[in-house]
């Protein structure tokens, strides 16, 4: 019961919804619209969950008094902030609404200047880790130089030829690899769907009984 | 004044950000937990409205599914009752004692989503890759003819330069004989770009998709460890590392340029923010 109907549900479903695509029947396509409307449902409760558990570790930080509690508050005053404007304001989605000024104007700002702070990491760490020490390293440095100077206005004021090798190292080198590591992780991805819907992996379960 | 106000608390959460550059501070902590906190609230709000509102609790309490109207107790108010009362069994686990009913709805989901997974993944990662992967190697127009054939023609040179000075020395001690011996090379690296521009020139073969289809089979060799890599599959699996690593490099060099976009992006913001108190 504790595990085996678990495993009997991943399984019963993982089948399911893996052969519907071979089965046009109507009853089992309207099942399956049921079903995709469950599985996001639950990835909505799923989050739900995870938000109580953000609010319970921030709780604890507080009650504990732990060092750099205060930012707990900062935490909790964006979350509530947030919901509240989302329940409040009917239509959240509108242009010009409290939440989704909100959204523009300290999400966006926020999460697009640390995705850019990773400029300067990425480029210190390639300072430190390019070295032209093997064939391999070489070809690395080559093209990422090229990509890069291709990508510019700078490359082709250098030359022309930079945004054409770009291209071409983009389109011919790079696709062949990429297409071998995309067939590699496909493969993966269905070996392990197998592994999940077949209870060979049950690391979703969790350890305890 | 209210587009001041909302660019300058932009403009000031930027700035706390970007000052991580000094060291880890105080303004920075504010920004990460302020972010951490607005952007679960914001996920909150949307899953909820666009998920639980539609298919749970309108058809469950207004007995409206997608703006038709259901029947108390009927088939369509069950199903929509279902991921309800299963979303809510996954907060058994903050109930040790039957934390393990939480794991019901998750067998559903993680079991819904493999299945739901393997059909798609077969045809667009293995199936399509294969059969764009499966192009004609001659006969056909070739795009990047002359720059497939400057690359070969620099693999030769650099092979024959490397065979002929490294390898073998051939007694060149001499600065002299070394110069002699590249020129020789670049003669022969000419030289096959020159064959190798006629043959595809003339339509005999297409050798960019000879490169697409041997560097395919290279890098598929290289993940293929059941298997010791020697020998031909050696040979394939060290081509397979090349074409790696030059996709490895593009991929470094586009993700760089994305993230400089990103921070022009960024700085320009703030200029314009500061041109906003002068105009």
């Amino acid at each position: 019961m504790r595990r085996q109907l678990p495993l009997a549900l991943c399984f019963i479903f993982g089948v399911f919804t893996a052969i519907q695509y071979y089965v046009p029947h109507f009853r089992v396509q309207w099942f399956q619209e049921r079903l995709l409307q469950w599985l996001m449902t639950l990835l909505a409760f799923a989050f739900l969950l995870g938000t109580v558990s953000l609010i319970k570790v921030h709780y604890h930080k507080l009650r504990d008094r732990a060092p750099d509690r205060g930012f707990s508050l900062v935490v909790f005053a964006g979350l509530f902030t947030m919901i509240g404007l989302g329940f409040i304001h009917p239509d959240h989605h509108a242009p010009g609404s409290p939440f989704n000024q909100m959204f523009l104007n300290v999400q966006v700002p926020i999460e697009a200047t640390m995705f850019s702070l990773l400029a300067f990491y990425v480029a210190s760490a390639a300072f430190r880790a390019f070295r032209a020490r093997t064939l391999e390293a070489t070809l690395l440095l080559i093209a990422a130089a090229i990509v890069m100077l291709g990508r510019v206005p700078i490359g082709d004021l250098i030359s022309p030829k930079i945004p054409e090798a770009t291209r071409w190292i983009l389109e011919v080198p790079n696709l062949t690899a990429k297409r071998g590591v995309m067939i590699g992780v496909g493969l993966g991805m269905m070996a392990t769907a197998l592994k999940i819907m077949l209870g060979i992996e049950r690391a979703w379960m969790g350890g305890s009984d | 004044m209210t587009t001041l106000l909302l660019a300058t608390v932009g403009a000031i959460l930027t700035l706390c950000v970007y000052s991580f550059l000094y060291k880890d501070n105080p303004f920075y902590k504010f920004a990460e937990h302020l972010v951490v906190g607005v952007s679960a609230g914001y996920y909150l709000v949307i899953y909820t409205f666009n998920f639980i509102v539609p298919n749970v609790t309108d058809p469950v309490f207004t007995l409206n599914l997608g703006g038709e109207a259901i029947r108390l107790g009927g088939l369509d108010w069950w199903m929509a009752l279902a991921p309800g009362l299963l979303g809510l069994l996954l907060y058994t686990r903050f109930f040790p004692k039957i934390a393990w009913i939480g794991r019901w709805p998750l067998g559903i989901y993680v079991g819904g989503y493999a299945g739901l997974g393997i059909s798609p993944v077969m045809q667009a990662r293995v199936i399509n890759q294969l059969r764009a992967g499966a192009t004609p190697l001659a006969g056909t127009p070739d795009p990047f003819a002359n720059m497939t054939n400057v690359c070969l023609g620099l693999v030769i040179f650099i092979a024959v330069t490397y065979l002929l000075l490294v390898k073998r020395q051939l007694g060149a001690r001499n600065t002299g004989a070394k110069v002699g011996i590249v020129a020789l090379a670049a003669l022969v690296g000419y030289g096959g770009y020159v064959a190798l521009s006629a043959l595809s020139g003339a339509g005999v073969v297409n050798l960019t998709n000879v490169m697409l289809v041997v560097g395919l089979l290279g890098t598929l060799t290289y993940f293929f460890f059941s298997m010791r890599h020697t020998g031909v599959l050696g040979v394939l699996a060290r081509i397979g590392i090349v074409f790696l690593m030059v996709g490895f490099g593009a991929s470094f060099g586009y993700t760089v340029m994305s993230r400089i976009s990103l921070l022009i992006g960024r700085v320009g913001f703030l200029i314009d923010w500061v041109g906003m108190f002068f105009s």
